[in-house]
């Protein structure tokens, strides 16, 4: 009987532990804003400040919520509000490098590490991206389109197209069932990135197009004369439209 | 500090797993992590330990953000700033090193953006009895461009407008205007930009005026109400040969103008996706003659919230309420009357904005409601009048 029992417990012990034993620590979640929570396996719970994260993890976020995850090799990833990203593959040591992640929906930011520039490997539902720079901004909207934004360097994107590159300041905009489209930064584009833009930022932001109201952060919106269509910078006189304000004598 | 790393993970993957894991998951930890811990030496790497170790120690991310960006290793600093900022929004110091650090990684960016649209007014005159209605069409370029000249971030804008009107001709304006300076970052963290700012109109097809000034904007960080400041000084001068039309010049508009206005900001105040903005404002216009020389005080309440939204956010509409209210004094006495002029104003407005992808377009209603203390005697234009505008604008970015 007592054998028995033995056997049983250092069995089952094993097979327990035999999951277990496949998570490798990856990183660290640096920073936490709100709901964001961790699944390795079927487990799944709150990821707080300070926690680790491991290889195959799954990494969600709530609405105004997000989360930077820190990987060894110095990677910091920026996960935005309403994201999920798996982080697939990490291996970082002297026989090799390769890093892979794949994001599924929600806004990130990616700062590469240490590693070489081709360990690094985003995979997401309309491409798979090879970092050739060091900031890259991922948008993946809820109708299919994928938004590619390079913050310093470049990026190669391989698609059911083919294979499209964007180098800094440059942004990829992969719409379903249509071919990529290398262009500028939008003011939409960014208001959609502004939590991992902007560290005060919590959700997308209202962009900053004629009509909305001042926010203030920038020349052309303090100056702005609230909606019209014209900017007045120095006849302070008018606040509609620097025509108009010439109008009130005759 | 290795051992002490290798420690923390596994207290911390303890509280996530099964105790029955514990031992093997501190061996394949230790295992694991040995390669990756030997591979990283150095400075920057001895720095990072204790970063990973603790994520939120603002020391620990200083000194590795620092380290990083002698390495020339920028966008590592601008993660650790970041991090000292998320565990401390007050932590002053190191939002100035993150905006410093995220400008000096900005891409160069050039906005263009086109404008088009109609615009009905129904006192195009401002006529105190009433007046003419008239529709104009609109047209306007605007060139916003940032980019590092020698170290520093500088930024440029070029505007240029033109109206006509369907029937009144002598109504129609044209305006250009170019503004340049550099944008430094401050030791908080705010940015300032000093600008260089020179602007010209004119009329009826001919010269109008032309002005040049000094600015000074002022952009606040953060997630606190005070958005921005703004100051200006510039110096206008009129033709005195454009009198005909609804324009009236002369050289007694000439004038010192110095203004300020300060821009106050709330997100998510009713909705998940709103904003509220108060911008208080003030003018001194030194002009030549007295009965144009005025001070003004204002303030414009806006506000924004989204109605809808389709393709996954590509798309949205919002409704946008505003209201202004501004009070104006002149100096000197007009012919006619006993005291300086007094002006009220207040203009209360709706738009309704959509956006898809680089395309804007903005349904806009104001009532410009304008009381005069010349509201007797004399009535002329622009004293005491009620102008409604209806407009429909198209805005595209490249």
């Amino acid at each position: 009987m007592r054998i028995t029992l033995l056997t049983s417990l250092i069995l089952g012990s094993a097979l327990f532990a035999l999951p277990v034993a496949a998570q490798v620590d990856i990183g660290v979640a640096a920073s936490i804003t709100n709901k964001v929570d961790g699944s390795v396996g079927p487990q799944t719970k709150p990821v707080v400040l300070g926690d680790r994260v491991f290889e195959n993890e799954v990494i969600r976020t709530g609405t105004n919520s997000k989360g930077q995850l820190l990987f060894r090799d110095e990677t910091a990833v920026t996960v935005g509000p309403d994201s999920e990203i798996t982080l697939d593959k990490f291996v970082y040591n002297a026989a090799g490098n390769s890093i892979s992640l794949s994001a599924t929906k929600g806004v990130f930011r990616f700062i590469s590490g240490s590693a070489p520039k081709n360990a690094y490997e985003i995979k997401t539902p309309s491409a798979t991206v090879g970092v050739r720079g060091t900031i890259v901004y991922i948008g993946l909207l809820p109708d299919g389109t994928g938004l590619y934004y390079v913050g310093e360097g470049g990026i190669e994107l391989k698609t059911a197209f083919g294979v499209f590159s964007a180098s800094e300041g440059e942004i990829i905009v992969i719409r379903p069932g249509a071919a990529p489209e290398v262009g500028k930064l939008k003011p939409w584009q960014k208001a959609l990135f502004a939590a991992v833009f902007d560290p005060d930022k919590k959700s997308a932001d209202l962009p900053s197009v004629p009509g909305m109201p001042d926010k203030g952060n920038d020349l052309k919106n303090l100056l702005r004369s609230q909606g019209q269509i014209i900017d007045c910078y120095n006849s302070f006189q008018s606040e509609y439209g620097c025509g108009y304000g010439f109008r009130r004598r005759n | 500090m290795a051992v002490k790393s290798r420690a923390r993970i596994v207290g911390a993957a303890a509280r996530r797993l099964s105790l029955a894991g514990v031992g093997a998951l501190a061996l394949c930890a230790a295992l694991g992590s040995s390669p990756a811990v030997a591979q990283q030496t150095g400075e920057v790497q001895d720095l990072f330990r204790q970063v990973l170790a603790n994520p939120s120690d603002a020391g620990a991310n200083t000194r590795y953000a620092q380290a990083a960006e002698r390495q020339g290793e920028l966008r590592k600093a601008l993660a650790a700033y970041e991090r000292i900022i998320l565990a401390d929004p007050n932590n002053t110091q190191a939002r100035a090193e993150y905006e410093r650090i995220k400008a000096a990684l900005e891409p160069a960016q050039t906005h263009f953006q086109v404008g088009f649209g109609l615009q009905y007014e129904s006192n195009v005159r401002l006529d105190p009895h009433g007046g003419r209605s008239d529709i104009a069409g609109q047209l306007s370029l605007r060139m916003d461009d940032e980019r590092h000249v020698g170290g520093t971030s500088w930024r440029t804008g070029v505007q240029v407008y033109g109206d006509t009107h369907l029937n009144s001709g002598n109504a129609d304006f044209m305006y250009g205007s170019v503004s340049t300076g550099p944008v430094l970052t401050m030791e908080n963290g705010w940015r300032i930009h000093p600008s260089l700012n020179a602007e010209v109109g004119g009329a009826n097809y001919n010269f109008l005026f032309y002005s040049v000034g000094l600015g000074a904007a002022i952009e606040t960080r953060g997630a606190g109400w005070l958005r921005g400041m703004t100051f200006g000084v510039s110096y206008a001068d009129f033709t005195s040969s454009n009198r005909t039309g609804v324009f009236h010049s002369e050289n007694g508009r000439d004038a010192v103008v110095v203004g300020g206005r300060v821009k106050l900001g709330w997100e998510n105040v009713f909705t998940m996706q709103d904003f509220l903005s108060i911008a208080p404002g003030a003018v001194y216009n030194i002009a030549r003659a007295q009965d144009d020389r005025f001070w003004q005080v204002g303030v414009t309440a806006a506000y924004a919230t989204r109605l809808a939204s389709f393709e996954g956010g590509v798309g949205n509409v919002y409704l946008a309420p505003e209201v202004t209210l501004q009070y104006r004094a002149y100096a000197g006495q007009e012919p006619g009357h006993n005291n300086s002029r007094k002006d009220t104003r207040v203009v209360p407005g709706m738009k309704l904005i959509g956006t898809y992808e680089n395309k804007t377009v903005v349904l806009s209603y104001l009532y410009d409601h304008n009381d005069s203390n010349y509201n007797d005697g004399v009535l002329l234009d622009g004293r005491q009048y009620r102008n409604h505008r209806v407009g429909l604008n198209f805005y595209v970015d490249f």
